[in-house]
């Protein structure tokens, strides 16, 4: 029967392929903004009030990237729904099913993780030889595109359900 | 008064936090006599898609006794209601309940999963795709298939494993009219071959189809 989830897992190759290159960009994302601000926190101590202004960014920066996080698994769980009342329907027990979302779970937020590092190895690289980037202009940009994206899954989600 | 499938002063109360209990059945007797076709017709809201899943293993009642081949179904663990989804009950859903990124074949398998008779295994998905006209779409991603293949795909994989009950959840909700005809026609062949038939539906054309119609309202059967 594991070996049902597991086939199951590897052969949905759209949805999961598409999952895991959203979730390792939001957790390159993530870790390109720690990354950042903490290196502006050590660069730019000047004074306290500056400080603490960059430490209310870095929480909302993580704050975002969480929650991005949260709602791409809620989305990506939500698009394996079917397939889960299907194995209900056909006799599969609710622990069996818990198994199977837990299953997949890990594996997509394995895949995404590895993914993630992957990607923000190369982008770190490729902003700090050719851009030099610096400052904090680069990670307010990065917050508004997460935002928006974040905005654009609920509004997908929530269309989803409207219909 | 002996059936396939007997309701006896069935209750189905849900609690939730935020709003007041409902009442979804209210002390409801039915009792489906093997090789019947019963529609169950009603409004959205009166309770027949909660009898449907009382019937069907996918809840137990908060009251009264729900009896599937002389079994009651109140005192069973999870696991032997899922073995009754499994031996016993197939359900058709409005929303097919497939798995959309699988082949028809693929899908046809999964009952075999849980089931620990899996002679002929071949052989019983291709009868049941022959049965349903869908021999040609055996290898093809449901998800690339219109709503009536998809719901011939939900009752093939309904009858593959031969259980004697076969439930549907407004089965042509999704469907255009002829479609509609074909998927009823469908199921009056499967109950002639002997399957015993429970349809909801709010459509009156399509309740006519069945040998029996029942009426629900407000949680409880108005007319039989």
């Amino acid at each position: 029967m594991v070996k049902l989830t597991l086939k199951s897992i590897w052969e949905q190759k759209g949805i999961n392929l598409s999952a895991v290159c959203l979730l390792s960009l939001v957790f390159s994302v993530q870790l390109l903004l720690c990354g950042w601000v903490d290196s502006y926190l050590d660069n730019s101590r000047k004074t306290l009030d500056q400080i603490n202004s960059s430490k209310l960014i870095f929480a909302l920066l993580i704050l975002i990237s969480v929650t991005s996080i949260i709602t791409l698994i809620n989305y990506i769980m939500n698009k394996r729904q079917g397939e889960f009342k299907a194995l209900r329907l056909c006799g599969a027990t609710p622990a069996y099913i818990l198994i199977c979302k837990m299953l997949h779970l890990l594996v997509l937020i394995l895949l995404s993780l590895l993914g993630g590092t992957l990607i923000f190895r190369v982008l770190l690289k490729v902003l700090k030889q050719q851009y030099e980037v610096k400052g904090l202009i680069p990670v307010y940009i990065i917050f508004i595109c997460i935002t928006v994206a974040e905005l654009t899954v609920h509004h997908f989600i929530h269309r989803k359900e409207d219909k | 008064m002996n059936g396939i499938i007997e309701l006896e002063e069935v209750t189905k109360v849900y609690h939730t936090k935020d709003t007041p209990e409902i009442t979804a059945l209210n002390k409801v007797n039915l009792t489906v006599k093997e090789g019947e076709f019963l529609s169950v017709c009603g409004v959205s809201g009166s309770g027949k898609s909660t009898l449907l899943h009382l019937i069907g293993c996918l809840d137990k009642p908060t009251d009264g006794t729900v009896r599937i081949n002389g079994e009651s179904t109140s005192l069973m663990s999870e696991k032997e209601l899922a073995g009754m989804r499994n031996s016993k009950v197939s359900i058709v859903l409005q929303d097919f309940g497939l798995i959309p990124g699988r082949t028809v074949y693929d899908n046809l398998v999964v009952p075999f999963y849980f089931s620990s008779n899996r002679k002929d295994m071949r052989k019983k998905i291709e009868t049941a795709l022959e049965f349903t006209g869908i021999s040609e779409l055996s290898r093809r991603p449901v998800i690339k298939l219109s709503g009536g293949q998809k719901q011939r795909v939900a009752i093939a994989r309904a009858i593959v494993n031969d259980n004697p009950i076969l439930l549907a959840d407004e089965p042509t909700g999704q469907l255009d009219i002829q479609t509609k005809k074909q998927i009823i026609e469908l199921f009056q062949r499967l109950n002639q071959n002997g399957k015993t038939i429970v349809m909801v539906t709010h459509d009156k054309e399509m309740a006519e189809g069945a040998s029996r119609i029942v009426k629900i309202a407000d949680g409880r059967i108005i007319e039989s």
